[in-house]
């Protein structure tokens, strides 16, 4: 009975090591901090701080998992969240009796607008995804300039219900966070459990075969973008929320600490496999290392650094466990064949 | 029959990539001189080099990775990180030599790291390796000199950057020359076959014995090389180094060499062809400066230029699937 009970368990470990390892480096980190600055990382103040800042995080790596899944990459995140905030702040300035949710719906419809043109250069156009991604970047990032003649929008242009969003909360829970657990109860959902996201799976396995398999490749590749600019989109206008600032640089870069997490979160980058439970602890444990590095007085000319080691080191380690992995294999069926 | 001659003529067009792009080339300068009386003048055009050539310069770096099928995205960061530490060498009282050799070093060991990396672990392909090696380059550029800017070094250099030679301007010569030897490597070196070779079919190549690993690691050297060369006069131009320079330089790089016929599916491009990318891109930088067009807008026509450029050569098998698209009628998903 007992040794049933630790087959189990070693059975889930091995399924899901990449998402064991992560829940045992975060906790680990955390201790390790708790104990170095005597007490200040859990406390509830630091730990709502850092599910705030995280949850943007979070919610964006959701879209970007299911573009680097179909196969692609998207870096024009960071310039759509800039350019949904953007717009959705200047609505907000000029008509101040806009209810909230008509600016989250004009930020998603950004976002989808922006996730259409991303689709349609990736999927349509088939541009190698990380030029055409970057293409749009620079361009969406340009558009912002365009509609914004360079001004910024402050927090004295925002109602006290707009910035209500980012400091309000619900059963206790702040409504950013809200926006990030409905998103991954989404992503959860649409990746495991519908056809869409299995078709997206299929397309970035292999896509020859999806295609011969009767799946649309182009439309499943155009629809992760869409999700994605979407997700971004709503972010966008969180960020904007959050800091009570619309500017041209908003969310600047945040594309690659987006990535990052995403690949922290064993997310392969070649495309289809990861899971959204992963993508969660990698957004998370992304979000508890941006918040300790100050907490224990790393200067933050150093942060950048650390954040492109952990990247790199990341992906070496899932290269190598995915190797010791596939020598076990062999090794097993090795045995098999000998024994029969 | 009729249709199948139009087709050859539409793909005999777009097969030569070069003659499309010398339209392009003669279309923009068309444009400019229509649109400005100052574009001609031959003094602007040569101050205009050193704002564009420092591209220029890394351009056939990342054309031979491009031609490998691979990518390098952190050229930028590594023109940055070399130029900081040969900045900061300069200030510890190393003598000019020195640093520049201090400054090459850097590029070609950022270079050799990348190849390196991609060439142990296979299962990584060259995106996430540049990705995440752009941020690390970078950021130890921020670890070395925080928000501080060094003069010193960029000072000494500033000939590079002012200097002519022959009525030449310094970088113009150094474009030259190095067209002219990596002319000579790409298409006249059986080294220069064989990145053909292995960007056509790595697998074949390989088995045909290609030491395909060592000739990545060197492309990537190369390209780190180049970068770092560049820095050199992208610091006597600025005056300074500081961490924060060459933002975002890797895309109008990539976007040079790819309209001047590189691609990232690999095997493809000219070094004549991606001269007259550097050209073009550079001539429409210089162009709209003049005629008033703010720096936001360019990158928006830059961004444009990089997307229509790469959908270019894909329009006709777009075309084509999706008339068997519509011929097959068929609306899943």
């Amino acid at each position: 009975m007992n040794t049933e009970k630790a087959g189990k368990l070693r059975h889930i470990l091995s399924n899901h090591s990449q998402e064991t390892a992560l829940i045992a480096i975060i906790l680990i980190v955390g201790l390790l901090v708790q104990i170095r600055t005597g007490g200040s990382f859990l406390t509830s103040s630091n730990l709502n701080e850092l599910m705030r800042e995280t949850s943007m995080l979070m919610m964006v790596s959701i879209g970007m998992m299911m573009v680097i899944v179909s196969g692609g990459i998207d870096l024009s995140v960071g310039s759509v969240m800039g350019l949904a905030g953007m717009i959705a702040a200047l609505v907000l300035r000029d008509h101040r009796e806009t209810p909230v949710f008509v600016l989250f719906l004009v930020a998603a419809g950004v976002g989808l607008i922006s996730g259409v043109l991303t689709g349609f250069v990736v999927a349509k156009l088939r541009i190698f995804p990380l030029i055409g991604t970057l293409g749009t970047c620079d361009i969406l990032r340009g558009v912002i300039y365009l509609f914004s003649k360079g001004e910024w929008v402050s927090q004295t242009d925002m109602t006290n219900e707009f910035l209500a969003i980012s400091t309000g909360s619900f059963l206790g829970i702040n409504y950013m966070v809200w926006f990030a657990i409905v998103t991954v109860i989404f992503g959860y959902i649409f990746m495991g459990h519908t056809r869409f996201g299995r078709r997206i799976y299929a397309v970035g396995n292999n896509e020859e075969n999806a295609k011969i398999s009767g799946i649309n490749t182009e439309k499943t590749k155009w629809f992760a973008y869409i999700i994605s600019g979407i997700i971004a989109g709503v972010a966008g206008l969180l960020w904007v929320c959050k800091y009570g600032c619309a500017q041209g640089t908003t969310a600047n870069g945040f594309e690659l600490n987006v990535i990052a997490a995403v690949v922290l979160g064993g997310v392969s980058i070649t495309g289809g496999s990861g899971s959204v439970i992963g993508v969660v602890l990698g957004a998370l444990l992304f979000g508890v290392l941006s918040n300790i590095l100050p907490l224990i007085q790393v200067s933050p000319f150093w942060q950048r650094a650390i954040r492109g080691a952990v990247i790199l080191l990341s992906v070496v380690i899932n290269a190598l466990v995915s190797r010791r992995a596939e020598r076990k294999a062999l090794e097993r069926r090795e045995q098999n064949e000998r024994s029969k | 029959m009729k249709e199948a001659s139009k087709k050859t003529a539409f793909g005999r067009l777009f097969g030569h990539w070069e003659t499309f792009l010398v339209i392009i080339f003669l279309a923009v300068n068309l444009f400019f001189i229509i649109q400005t009386p100052f574009y001609l003048n031959q003094n602007n055009l040569m101050n205009s080099m050193i704002n564009f050539m420092d591209k220029g310069l890394m351009v056939y770096g990342i054309m031979m990775v491009l031609i490998l099928g691979e990518i390098d995205i952190s050229i930028a960061s590594i023109i940055t990180l070399s130029g900081c530490v040969a900045g900061w060498a300069c200030e510890q009282g190393c003598p000019l030599a020195l640093c520049i050799i201090i400054a090459l070093a850097v590029g070609a060991l950022c270079g050799a790291f990348n190849g390196l990396l991609l060439v142990k672990f296979k299962e990584l392909n060259s995106t996430i390796v540049t990705l995440g090696s752009q941020i690390l380059f970078r950021g130890l550029a921020y670890m070395l000199l925080g928000d501080e800017s060094l003069k010193t070094y960029a000072k000494q250099l500033s000939g590079l950057a002012w200097d002519k030679i022959f009525g030449l301007p310094v970088i113009l010569v150094a474009f030259i020359v190095l067209s002219v030897i990596f002319y000579y490597v790409i298409h006249r070196t059986c080294f220069g076959r064989r990145l053909y070779a292995i960007g056509t079919n790595k697998t074949a190549s390989y088995f045909s014995g290609i030491y395909t690993d060592r000739i990545k690691l060197l492309v990537f050297t190369i390209s780190g090389l180049c970068a770092a060369f560049a820095g050199l006069f992208l610091a006597a131009k600025l005056a300074s180094v500081r961490a924060s320079i060459a933002t975002g330089f890797e895309m109008e790089v990539i976007a040079m060499a790819i309209l001047g016929g590189a691609s990232p599916s690999g095997g493809k491009g000219r070094v004549g062809g991606v001269i007259l990318g550097v050209f073009t891109i550079g001539l429409i930088r210089y162009g709209t400066g003049l005629i008033n067009v703010s720096a936001e807008t360019l990158k928006i026509i830059i961004g444009l230029l990089l997307i229509i450029v790469c959908a270019v050569p894909n329009l006709k098998q777009v075309l084509d699937d999706a008339k068997e698209a519509r011929r097959r009628n068929t609306g899943l998903l």
